[in-house]
């Protein structure tokens, strides 16, 4: 990647804002107030210009450096964003390079397809998940996602990205045994992209801006693809109003991912407890990853996606005592704060973990185990939201995809 | 637009700029330099050219209107500004491949490879100036960066001026900075170019071409110059395209345009800059935007009374929509520019007319009937909103009398006053073409400014041989 005299020409992956400043002064001005200095040392000390030059007998490990020292990463090594691995990125999107997708909260760095693309490469993206990087990120855009909110908050909140459709199969996006990780490039780098893209371009730097009180695994990559094979059921982009056939991200907001190895029966039971107080206090949507060998069981049971969700409304429900003695609702948010649909429920002895059946966000994936493992992920914060966004493809996508596979 | 809300939210008004979709990047660019780095803006989609009313209803009930609400009343983000390096960094070491890739990779470049300013060729261009490098000239919009000698040297060197083309340059950075000339209006959809017209001794002394192939690069004088404001343009007012210059076609930059000293000298005819008070004995340069234009050719007559109707056509057949710059969108601000060759200069010359006569001929012939500039206004363009006919502006007293009337079919002139026709004479000497430049009004008004030479010119210009 470096030219006949040794240079490295890398695309400066970080925000920059409408008004031409650049978000990593507000970073510098934060972490200096906080004494946060020494984790980003050089921190807004970089030219502040579209490219940069770097020199050197290894200009590569000089910029991963770099990059390491100015804070532009998640704290593993990135790969470095020459200015052409960036722009055969932008090759894969049916974009320009200055396109604006809006600014990213909260310190508003502007999202130009250069931008992402500089931070998709140094996450380690091959270039044809771009399309896929950029649904995603169109959709915590949207003010449904409140983007400030999950930067800033002091809880441990992530984007988890739903891929549907053939290109999941195409990218090879896992759906099946060990979806959540480690192992894929796709899941790692995807969900990875979106990260470096809320810490590059919005600022979501932890202990500086992000207050979130201990974070959470899935604040490195959080990205997995539905096992349509397997599943009974419509996918989930289907009730979107969507085709089945069209490519499409799912964003859910996602506090952890907790495993509840069992049947529904056990995935009620962890709904029905203080893990879902937050998302109660926020009428919140949680994401359900089903097992295919417990989907198909229950559809042979003749159980559709609302029948299972139905069920575990009613099953996954927090006893009214229980909340009462907690700390959260005794000492934090007292009676007359909750929403209305909560405090009606807990006068009749339980809190459903939702305020409706829809509101429970069915998936299906991992491997075809016996002994079947679900995921619970109870939600964050206001507003609900679930944001679906088909995936866009440019002209002449099948030859993209064979060049680059040669 | 944003500078009315500028001016709006200087005095505490909160505004909401509404802007249609293609523009808000350019929009959020502009607001930066007028010191609202974060003016609120509210989306229209599309392009409301194109949209029935019930669209565009639509779209304004859908989307616009939320917008408008947000902005007049929630939080606006504070904003940081960036630091630019001192002017005197050294910002890159490297070969002349390496410098010009940093330079077209960071949008510093037109394109074509760049002159790297070191700091030894800007010191020799420095030389050329009384002016120390720190001295401010203006503050170009839309950027809001200063003008200094310093940048100035900087894009001469990156352009391929020679040393001793500063003190133009100079003076075209002041004529830039001028309010006058209006250069934040530099990024508007007609895309007109600036032409740069110069005057005076130094037209000989620098080898400027004023002769045959007068608009066509190919003397450095010319042609470096022509691609300096271009660079002045990009680097310092900040104009770029994609961005904020939103040219719909834009041109090139045109090289700068030198008349024909001797030839005005014969027929005792004033100079572009003597027209604006230059004296001859001094050199100055004249800026103006010109949508386009087009060459008049073979002018075939032995006499003024000839040649005169084919020039007075060209006038009234090339200027269309830039009619609203005389009436409608601004007043009187319509400024054409009619380039005669030496040959046809003085055939008219020779008919006994003065400059002056040929303004106040072509004044009373170069006309069209009120119909056809109303149509312009109002009827193929929506450039002058509410639909008001001539007669309707000299009611208002926004248009002199003589465009009063009801007869459509009446004669009107395309300018106010008969010396609000530019003429220049340059070109081949040898041949009867003419060229005629039509004007972008008051969004790049011909600004004039004399070209002050250093104290010991003649002695650095022997220094250099």
């Amino acid at each position: 990647m470096q030219d006949s005299q040794g240079m490295l020409w890398i695309v400066i992956p970080a925000g920059q804002q409408a008004n031409g400043g650049w978000i990593d002064d507000t970073l510098r001005e934060r972490a200096r107030e906080q004494g946060l200095t020494a984790q980003a040392p050089l921190t807004g000390e970089f030219p502040r210009q579209r490219v940069e030059p770097v020199a050197g007998p290894d200009a590569e490990a000089r910029a991963r450096d770099l990059f390491t020292r100015r804070g532009w990463t998640d704290g593993l090594p990135v790969v470095a964003p020459t200015a052409a691995r960036v722009k055969n990125m932008i090759r894969f999107s049916d974009r320009k390079a200055t396109d604006v997708l809006g600014e990213v909260d909260p310190l508003r760095g502007l999202a130009t397809i250069e931008k992402l693309a500089a931070n998709a490469v140094m996450a380690g993206c091959r270039p044809e998940y771009f399309p896929v990087v950029l649904a995603a990120v169109e959709a915590v855009l949207d003010p449904a996602f409140n983007m400030n909110g999950v930067q800033t908050t002091d809880e441990n909140v992530a984007p988890m990205i739903i891929v549907n459709g053939p290109i999941a199969r195409e990218l090879n996006i896992n759906s099946s045994f060990g979806a959540l990780g480690p192992g894929w490039q796709a899941n790692a780098t995807i969900g990875r992209a979106l990260r470096l893209i809320m810490l590059n371009l919005g600022g979501g730097r932890p202990g500086t801006v992000s207050f979130a009180g201990i974070g959470q695994p899935g604040r490195y990559t959080l990205c997995i693809a539905e096992n349509e094979e397997m599943s009974p059921w419509p996918p989930l982009h289907t009730e979107a109003g969507l085709a089945a056939e069209t490519n499409a991200v799912t964003i859910t907001r996602v506090e952890s991912t907790i495993n509840v190895t069992g049947g529904v029966e056990e995935i009620a039971s962890v709904m029905g407890t203080a893990a879902s107080a937050f998302q109660i206090m926020w009428s919140g949507r949680p994401t359900i990853i089903i097992a295919p060998a417990t989907a198909s069981r229950l559809a042979q049971q003749g159980m559709s996606k609302d029948d299972v969700r139905r069920w575990l409304f009613d099953n996954g429900q927090w006893p009214a005592v229980q909340w009462h003695k907690s700390w959260f609702k005794s000492q934090l948010v007292k009676e007359g704060n909750w929403p209305e649909w909560v405090e009606r429920a807990a006068l009749g002895g339980a809190i459903p973990a939702t305020e409706k059946p829809e509101d429970i966000i069915i998936v299906v994936a991992g491997g075809d185990v016996p002994i079947a493992q679900q995921v619970y992920a109870p939600s964050w914060g206001f507003p609900p939201a679930r944001i679906t966004r088909e995936i866009s493809l440019p002209d002449g996508w099948p030859e993209l995809i064979a060049n680059e596979a040669n | 637009m944003l500078r009315v809300s500028a001016i709006a939210e200087s005095v505490g008004v909160p505004t909401s700029s509404l802007c249609c979709e293609g523009f808000l990047g350019q929009a959020k660019t502009t607001s930066v330099g007028l010191g609202f780095p974060n003016l609120p803006v509210a989306c229209v989609p599309g392009h409301v050219d194109v949209q029935s009313e019930q669209h565009l209803f639509d779209n304004v009930c859908n989307v616009t209107v939320d917008q408008v609400i947000q902005n007049l009343t929630g939080d606006i983000p504070v904003a940081v500004q960036a630091k630019d390096p001192a002017p005197d960094d050294i910002v890159f070491s490297g070969s002349f491949e390496a410098v010009n890739r940093l330079f077209i990779e960071n949008g510093w470049s037109d394109g074509l490879p760049i002159v790297p300013p070191t700091k030894a060729k800007i010191s020799e261009f420095l030389g050329f100036t009384d002016y120390d490098g720190d001295h401010v000239i203006g503050r170009l919009l839309p950027d809001n960066r200063l003008a200094t000698v310093w940048n100035v040297a900087v894009n001469g060197v990156m352009a391929g001026c020679r040393p001793e083309y500063m003190p133009i340059l100079v003076a075209l950075a002041e004529a830039m900075a001028d309010p006058q000339y209006g250069v934040e209006h530099s990024g508007n959809t007609p895309g007109a170019e600036t032409l740069i017209v110069l005057d005076g001794p130094l037209i000989r002394e620098l080898d400027f071409n004023y002769e045959q192939g007068a608009l066509r690069d190919g003397f450095q004088a010319n042609t470096s110059i022509g691609r300096f404001w271009r660079l002045y343009l990009r680097n310092v007012a900040g104009f770029l395209l994609h961005e904020n210059d939103k040219g719909s076609f834009g041109n090139t930059w045109r090289v700068v345009l030198a008349e024909n000293e001797a030839s005005l000298k014969r027929m005792k005819w004033p100079s572009i800059a003597q027209d604006a008070g230059i004296r001859e004995s001094d050199s100055a340069v004249t800026i103006s935007r010109f949508t386009g234009g087009n060459v008049i050719v073979s002018v075939f007559g032995d006499s003024a009374e000839k040649c005169l109707p084919y020039l007075a056509d060209a006038l009234t057949t090339h200027t269309t929509w830039e009619l609203i710059f005389t009436i409608g969108f601004a007043q009187g601000t319509y400024r054409p520019l009619l380039i005669l060759s030496p040959l046809i200069a003085e055939t008219i010359a020779a008919s006994g007319l003065s400059k002056k006569d040929v303004q106040q001929w072509l004044f009373e012939n170069a006309r069209i009937p009120a119909w056809r500039f109303e149509q312009y206004m109002t009827g193929w363009t929506n450039l002058v909103p509410g639909k008001r006919s001539l007669n309707d502006f000299v009611r208002l007293g926004k248009a002199p009398k003589l465009y009063a009337g009801t007869d459509k079919d009446r004669l009107v002139p395309i300018v106010y006053e008969p010396e609000h026709i530019m003429i220049g004479v340059s070109g081949d000497p040898m041949r009867s073409n003419c060229y005629l430049f039509v004007h972008n009004g008051m969004l790049g008004f011909p600004t004039t400014k004399p070209v002050v030479l250093p104290r010991d010119w003649h002695a650095r210009r022997r220094a250099q041989d």
